[in-house]
């Protein structure tokens, strides 16, 4: 039954896709029920046409829910979409109008702070969407925004009672780390990050045994260092929660 | 048999009383002798009693009367004896009541000994008993009968020494505690005092064995009490008395007293009791105090006492570990001091004092080491332990810092360079092997073998290495010390400079074939020496530079035959290393010319002066075509010597400067060596040492990082860091820290992926 279906929602999605595809800057054109095919490939939406797409969704681009539709289409960078992902995508949520796609997307919205699956695929995405073309890593400039995103109370909220998590990462690493994010520390970062809402006193980490990329045990030992990290954890063990 | 007996043999009262008036005077007075008639009647007297048939009434209603008419016969004889010896015993008893504690030892002795004569005679007299009735008795599983030598020790144990044993004892104690307080006393009765003990020690299942249970229960375990109140005593009063050391004299004396005493009158059962006893009173229950005093001893060398307090330390379990931990910090203490002294002399210090404190440190206590541990594998290793920490870390060489590895190189430069403070071969040797002894204990060997490699090179190139035995033997012990790789390429800039020899001694045969005599004598003698890239620290010139043309032909000359022989290998002329002598034959009033050693570009320099008196900066610079860095300094040396004369006289070299040779040239010596090093070069060259340094560690981590994964295939972060680091220690301590960043690297790189969070895979 569901290969039937499948089929069925292709032909529309295709069409939905062809809207935005090719489409003039939407500031300087407000004929969007007419498409403009000005791009050499078909099976492409621009930066103007993805942007438009969002807004129609009403999704925001500061909000990470942003980040959760892109990987859904699996969006190769931030202001392109690629029509067998975005079809496929889709499909695979049986959403093949725009205003179903706006609920899946709002109902993202709802899930991504407590579905830890979800939130994963899209930090993992999201690697994708910061790099620079043809670049393995992500300039450091481009993975603070991101970070900043993901890890926000709309996101992975990181932080603890008394800490701000993120930003004292964001300050660290752009201060003592003056080279790009490589995968395995940006994929390090979150499980840093769910170790740590987890246990704020960060008595689990041990430099001598840990296996994190060096720049987090520094950070970790930056951490321990600060006296309002001191306070959170002997008030934690005060209420044992 | 015709004469009358003298008892009825049929009758047991009648024969009994003949037998016991018989054994009472064997019992009484075996030593008066017992003359064979006696004998022989008594012995008869048995046999014919047991042998005697006995119309007696147990016959009725047993299945074989006859049998059991023996039995009784042998069992009333038997019974009749116990009883006897019974009543002999309690009147022995009744006799010892009243006598003091020294009387009844010699009494217990005298009884016991006449006793037991008695009882082999008596053993043989009832032969016919032992045999027949007693062997069937004990064949049945009988308990409690014996033959008729035990019967009188079972007797003897359950009658007289029952009665007497504690007051018998006490009476030995007494005199053994006399003993130790230094009385003599005759130790010979309690030695048989032993004996008698020992040989009641009987087997229950089997009469023929004994045990020393009797002595053990009775004997050993009041006698161990009463040494361990003695020395608890003793101890106590003699430890608030005297000094620690006085104490640790004489317990050794009193463990050696008491192991003697085993020997001189104790079952040599006792011993391990014995000692283990006397050792915890005297040392166990002292070892505190005795620890305490070791750091004192320390401090003052008192090695005499150090080895005591070992040897009776190390009788007590565990005992020693608190020295080993206290010895351990001392000698690290003393290193760090050692250090301290002559640091305070300045900052830059002789290679040749540095490694003289640390060996002296390390032979200072190694021979403790010997002398007071006995060579303990234990204290080895605490003294190894602790000249690693003060050989890599002490005031000189902070942490982190390579000084030590540094000066330990240029130690053994100084050593292998010939000059005026070389030393002779013989002694040369063993000053390598205490090198060797300091080499072990850095951490930082890679460091080392970066100097050394450098040194070596030197050393080589300018041909001013002391011996080259000595070059091989100290190769050898790095080689012995660190591995094949290790060494490899010192020993391949060792061959060839050999290789060298030989093709210098080709090239002049080869020169001589193709010159006349007249060219012959117009070229220079040259030296080549052939360095293969790879194996030698060397770099390439850094400057331009026109050779002069007097040494163009030859060194083209000896290009072409090298190409000849080895077609496609590439020569680069290392000028920068090269030097020649030169004559001086144009100054005035000397009969024998100068000769100036002086570096090739020197040379370019001066062979200017050969066409022009005077030649200006530019020339010069235009001429060799050198760069400031080489021209300036090598122009300042034959300035400073006075060869040449600047205009201005105190122009630096630079543009504008002109120089005229110096005719009036005046030196003490013939032979005037220009060919100098720089100062300034020479700490650049540490400085870019210790840079490459860097660098080879990463390099050496990652592909030992790669080596580990490509075997494993998958390995947990730590295991890997820690493998890493066992693997690299011969050469230097990698820091988890530099590792894990190579493995993030690594990781980026893409030969490495986290398989999970903390496991690693090598990606092919």
């Amino acid at each position: 039954t569901h290969t039937p279906a499948k089929t069925s929602l292709q032909p529309a999605l295709n069409k939905l896709f062809d809207t935005y595809r090719g489409m003039l800057p939407y500031s300087t054109c407000d004929l969007t029920d007419f498409p403009v095919d000005d791009t050499d490939d078909p099976d492409q939406i621009g930066a103007d046409g993805t942007m438009k797409y969002l807004e129609d969704l009403s999704v925001s681009l500061e909000e990470p829910v942003m980040l959760a539709v892109l990987a859904q289409v699996k969006a190769p960078t931030m202001g392109e979409l690629s029509r067998g992902e975005f079809t496929n995508g889709w499909e695979a949520v049986s959403a093949d109008t725009i205003s179903k796609q706006a609920s899946v997307a709002s109902q993202f919205r709802e899930s991504l702070k407590s579905d830890a699956n979800l939130f994963r695929n899209v930090y993992k995405h999201s690697f994708v969407l910061a790099r620079q073309p043809g670049q393995k890593s992500v300039l450091i400039e481009a993975a603070v925004e991101f970070w900043r995103m993901l890890f926000s109370p709309a996101g992975f909220d990181w932080t603890t009672k008394g800490f701000n998590w993120i930003e004292t990462y964001l300050t660290f690493i752009q201060e003592k780390w003056n080279k790009s994010i490589s995968k395995d520390l940006w994929d390090q970062t979150l499980f840093f990050a769910k170790k740590t809402r987890e246990d704020p006193s960060l008595a689990w980490w041990n430099e001598a045994e840990s296996a994190w990329p060096s720049i987090i045990d520094e950070f970790a030992k930056h951490v321990k260092s600060l006296p309002e990290h001191r306070k959170i954890t002997s008030a934690d063990t005060m209420d044992t929660s | 048999m015709a004469a009358k007996l003298p008892y009825d043999k049929d009758d047991l009262t009648s024969t009994w009383t003949y037998l016991e008036a018989g054994v009472d005077k064997i019992l009484r007075s075996l030593r008066d002798g017992v003359n064979m008639e006696d004998y022989m009647g008594l012995y008869t007297a048995v046999h014919n009693f047991c042998t005697s048939p006995k119309p007696v009434a147990t016959s009725f209603g047993t299945s074989d009367g006859q049998h059991r008419g023996a039995n009784l016969g042998g069992e009333d004889l038997y019974k009749n004896l116990r009883k006897y010896l019974q009543y002999h015993l309690h009147s022995s008893v009744a006799n010892s009541l009243s006598m003091p504690s020294e009387a009844l030892l010699s009494y217990y002795i005298n009884e016991w000994t006449r006793y037991t004569s008695a009882a082999v005679y008596n053993h043989h007299l009832f032969r016919y008993l032992n045999r027949h009735w007693v062997k069937r008795e004990i064949d049945e599983g009988k308990k409690d009968v014996y033959d008729i030598y035990t019967l009188h020790l079972v007797t003897w144990k359950d009658v007289f020494f029952e009665n007497v044993q504690s007051k018998v004892m006490k009476a030995v104690l007494n005199m053994v505690e006399k003993q130790r307080l230094g009385e003599v006393i005759e130790q010979q009765k309690i030695k048989s005092v032993v004996d008698s003990f020992v040989s009641l020690g009987l087997d229950d299942t089997d009469s023929s064995k004994s045990t020393l249970e009797v002595y053990r229960y009775f004997f050993e375990r009041p006698f161990v009490t009463a040494t361990e109140t003695f020395y608890k005593q003793e101890s106590q009063q003699f430890m608030s008395d005297n000094t620690v050391t006085e104490y640790m004299k004489k317990a050794e004396s009193r463990l050696e007293e008491e192991r003697q005493r085993v020997g001189l009158y104790l079952h040599p059962d006792i011993m391990s009791t014995l000692t283990k006893v006397v050792t915890r009173v005297l040392v166990g229950d002292h070892a505190t105090v005795l620890r305490d005093e070791f750091q004192k001893l320390l401090d003052l060398d008192r090695q005499e006492d150090i080895a005591r307090m070992y040897k009776l330390l190390h009788r007590v379990k565990d005992g020693l570990d608190p020295l080993r931990t206290k010895f351990e910090h001392h000698v690290r203490r003393s290193g760090e001091a050692a250090i301290e002294k002559i640091a305070s002399e300045g900052e830059a210090v002789e290679p040749k004092i540095y490694v003289d404190a640390l060996l002296g440190v390390h032979t200072q206590f190694a021979q403790l080491v010997s002398y007071a541990f006995n060579g303990d594998t234990e204290f080895v290793r605490a003294l190894d332990n602790a000249c690693k920490e003060f050989v890599n870390t002490n005031k000189l060489c902070k942490e982190g810092s390579s000084k030590s590895p540094e000066l330990l190189a240029k130690y053994a430069d100084n050593l292998l360079k010939k000059g005026p403070k070389a030393v002779e071969e013989n002694e040369l040797e063993s000053l390598l092997s205490e090198l060797m002894t300091v080499f072990k204990f850095l951490n930082d060997k890679d460091v080392f073998q970066k100097f050394y490699t450098r040194m070596l090179a030197k050393r080589l190139v300018h041909a001013n290495s002391n011996s080259d035995e000595a070059e091989i033997s100290m190769i050898a012990k790095l080689k012995e010390a660190c591995g094949f790789e290790y060494t490899n390429k010192l020993q391949r800039m060792l061959n060839d400079m050999q290789t060298s020899k030989d093709l210098n001694a080709n090239f002049k045969a080869f020169q001589e074939a193709m010159l006349d005599g007249e060219d012959l004598k117009q070229a220079v003698d040259p030296a080549y020496a052939i360095l293969g890239t790879g194996f030698w620290p060397l770099g390439a010139p850094t400057t331009p530079f026109i050779p002069p043309p007097e040494i163009i032909k030859t060194y083209e000359r000896f290009q072409k035959f090298y190409h000849e022989k080895y077609n496609g290998r590439k020569l680069t002329w290392l000028w920068n290393l090269s030097k020649g002598e030169i004559k001086a034959n144009y100054i005035k009033g000397t009969k024998v010319p100068y000769t100036f050693q002086v570096s090739t570009y020197q040379m370019a320099i001066l062979l200017l002066f050969n066409d022009s008196d005077t030649n200006s900066y530019d020339d010069i610079a235009k001429a060799t075509a050198l760069a400031a860095e080489w021209l300036d300094p090598s122009i300042a040396i034959l300035v400073k010597g006075k060869v040449l004369l600047s205009t201005p006289a105190d122009g630096k070299p630079a543009s504008g400067t002109t120089y005229a040779l110096n005719y009036n040239f005046k030196n003490k010596k013939l032979k005037v060596n220009f060919n100098i090093g720089v100062k300034a070069e020479q700490k650049q060259e540490v400085e870019d040492t210790h840079k490459t340094i860097e660098e080879d560690r990463k390099l050496l981590m990652q592909s030992a990082i790669v080596r580990i994964m490509k075997s494993r295939k998958k390995m947990k972060h730590v295991h890997l860091v820690q493998e890493t680091i066992s693997q690299l220690s011969t050469r230097f301590n990698p820091k988890p820290g530099d590792i894990k960043k190579s493995i993030d690297q690594l990781i980026e790189k893409e030969y490495l992926e986290r398989v999970d969070d903390d496991e690693l895979g090598y990606l092919a």
